[in-house]
């Protein structure tokens, strides 16, 4: 099979997949990654990234949120928490929770962000992307659970494709 | 006798492997813009993101620069924005920038000292079956 030329679906103009496969996996299996129909509706738009940042002293919690500028695709989840002064990370990290203010669902409880958040090596990519419709508010709710004196920075970055 | 092939009606552009380097000694805490000029030759299509720092803490802006428009919210941590050679940031769907445009990348160190930054967008550059070799001689057709 070539992947410059490979007609993968009845109908639809030849694409390569290199944008969907994964480094760390093996080439003649699929990643976990949203599927050709899936990605269908994201050609030719735009790569947006939405960043959220906090600044928390021990197990303390706090609330932001984004709102979508156009209609959004959800694809993937990033997070860091490191300390103020040193930059390094912090182990204990932070929990963290999602809402959906247009479908008025909660996107899993709290959790650990290790379990959650990937990062920009390996970032986490949801199987299917999750679309909001333009104007819909994000809340990102995240604690710290680091029980130090330090000041713990985090940012989520909810990654996509917009309009 | 099975039925002939039909040749699709558009062609699939050449693709050619392509990194466009975005190089940036940010001074220590401090910014630094940076445009990364897409060339005229061809569409660029954006696969992997990639960057490399002396120090992760560092933020990365991005945004259009014919239209203005951002493709970041706010300042991200380069880290959370771009993988390694090895891992690299997948952009699950390639993202594909026209030719002769100015990407602006805008830089922000908070580490206190000066933070040497190489950030990379790796992908191909389209070019048109019909004129692969489009621009190679100043000619900018299609």
């Amino acid at each position: 099979m070539s992947v410059w030329d490979e007609t993968r679906a009845a109908g639809l103009a030849p694409r390569h997949a290199l944008g969907v496969w994964l480094t760390y996996r093996k080439l003649a299996t699929a990643g976990y990654v949203p599927g050709e129909r899936s990605r269908l509706p994201m050609r030719h738009k735009t790569r947006l990234d939405y960043a959220v940042n906090f600044s928390l002293a021990a197990r303390l919690n706090a609330e932001d949120r984004i709102v979508t500028a156009d209609d959004f695709y959800l694809l993937t989840l990033v997070g860091t928490s490191v300390d103020s002064v040193t930059g390094l990370p912090i182990a204990a990290g932070f929990r963290v929770q999602l809402y959906d203010t247009w479908r008025k669902q909660r996107l899993g409880d709290p959790l650990n962000f290790r379990n959650y958040l990937g990062t920009g090596q390996q970032p986490h990519i949801l199987r299917a992307p999750l679309r909001f419709p333009k104007n819909t508010p994000i809340l990102v709710r995240v604690q710290n659970a680091d029980t130090s004196a330090s000041i713990n920075n985090i940012q989520v970055v909810l990654g996509g494709v917009g309009e | 006798m099975g039925t002939p092939a039909q040749a699709p009606a558009v062609l699939p552009p050449l693709r050619v492997p392509f990194e466009y380097v975005v190089n940036a000694v940010v001074p220590l805490n401090g910014n630094l813009p940076v445009s990364l000029q897409i060339q005229q030759d061809a569409d660029f299509e954006w696969v992997f993101r990639v960057a490399s720092r002396t120090d992760p803490r560092v933020t990365i802006d991005v945004s259009d620069g014919a239209t203005g428009r951002k493709y970041t919210s706010a300042p991200v941590n380069i880290d959370n924005y771009a993988g390694t050679a090895a891992l690299p940031f997948p952009l699950v769907e390639p993202f594909i920038i026209a030719r002769a445009t100015a990407i602006n990348f805008t830089f922000q160190d908070s580490s206190a000292a000066q933070n040497t930054v190489q950030f990379v967008l790796s992908g191909y550059k389209l070019f048109p079956q019909g004129n692969p070799a489009q621009g190679s001689a100043g000619l900018i057709t299609g």
